[in-house]
């Protein structure tokens, strides 16, 4: 790494925009889709599109596409610990 | 005289990266905080589908789904804001530090209005007419005063962040070659956008 100097890959403003409108489309279609369907099909796909969200403000404007490996790997860290600790939680509440 | 040029070399230096993997641990340890209320929500509603679906019907689409457009938007302005001073337009960075900071502030306008009609109502945690309803209503309006106001706070204190940030890339001290801490900002904006981003859906939308 070169010392004293920050360099980045710069993104255009046509990448966030472009980002920006998948965003607002899949918000829409989250709205839509739960209106249509009230049951779990509807609640499983909500939740699905809203992953698709977090991981395209992670990629595009939390940078991740840029970073270095280590930050794209550390971060599964807090999603197991996470996933450890639901699927822990529903084992205990199901299986009592 | 030489420790002046060496000090002045450290302070000039930083370290890039550790500054990011600081920021991100952060991050990490917000989102098992959230991550926490998230598993509360799931084992109650788990265990209190019916209530949940009926107490999450009172809450108002439009207000969360002009919320959602808010923030989603602001997290525009702020990757916006420091893409414009890496390209050294340092007045227009200024302006979009700006406008994410009030967005800031209309989401919270936002959410005034629709706590207020929910209080106006006498929904508020430990009120009568909320203790009067269903065990599984009274806890999916303390989960949701508790999450979206620890949200709020976060984006509150986002506000504060961008106040700090504006006077520094006015002051110089965030500039095109010293960009971390307005990156380090804007990953924090952006985190507490990706909480929405979930708050949005298993409040209002899942019903």
């Amino acid at each position: 790494m070169e010392h004293g100097k920050t360099v980045h890959t710069i993104s255009g403003f046509r990448t966030y925009i472009v980002t920006w409108i998948a965003l607002v489309i899949l918000a829409a279609a989250s709205i839509l889709v739960t209106s249509l369907d009230t049951g779990a099909a509807g609640m499983v796909i909500a939740l699905v599109i809203a992953s698709v969200k977090a991981a395209l403000i992670l990629y595009f404007f939390m940078h991740l596409r840029y970073e270095k490996w280590f930050f794209r790997l550390a971060f599964l860290l807090p999603i197991v610990a996470f996933a450890f600790f639901i699927s822990f939680t529903f084992l205990d509440i199901l299986y009592r | 005289m030489i420790e002046n040029i060496l000090n002045k070399a450290a302070e000039k230096h930083g370290d890039y990266t550790g500054s990011k993997m600081g920021m991100w641990i952060f991050l990490y340890t917000e989102m098992l905080l959230f991550g926490g209320m998230f598993l509360v929500y799931a084992v109650y509603r788990f265990h209190y589908p019916q209530e949940f679906h009926l107490a999450s019907e009172e809450l108002d689409i439009t207000i969360g789904s002009i919320n959602t457009l808010i923030l989603l938007t602001s997290s525009l302005t702020m990757a916006l804001s420091i893409a414009a001073l890496q390209k050294g337009k340092k007045q227009l960075s200024l302006v979009l530090q700006v406008v994410t900071m009030l967005l800031g502030a209309a989401f919270l306008a936002n959410k005034y209005v629709e706590w207020g009609a929910k209080i106006h109502h006498g929904i508020y945690p430990n009120s009568e007419t909320l203790l009067s309803q269903s065990k599984g209503s009274i806890i999916f309006f303390g989960l949701y005063f508790v999450m979206t106001g620890i949200h709020g706070l976060h984006v509150l204190i986002g506000m504060g962040v961008f106040l700090f940030m504006i006077v520094f890339t006015v002051r110089g001290s965030v500039s095109p070659v010293n960009i971390v801490k307005l990156e380090n900002s804007g990953l924090y904006w952006h985190f507490v956008d990706i909480v929405w981003v979930y708050l949005f859906p298993l409040f209002y939308l899942i019903t």
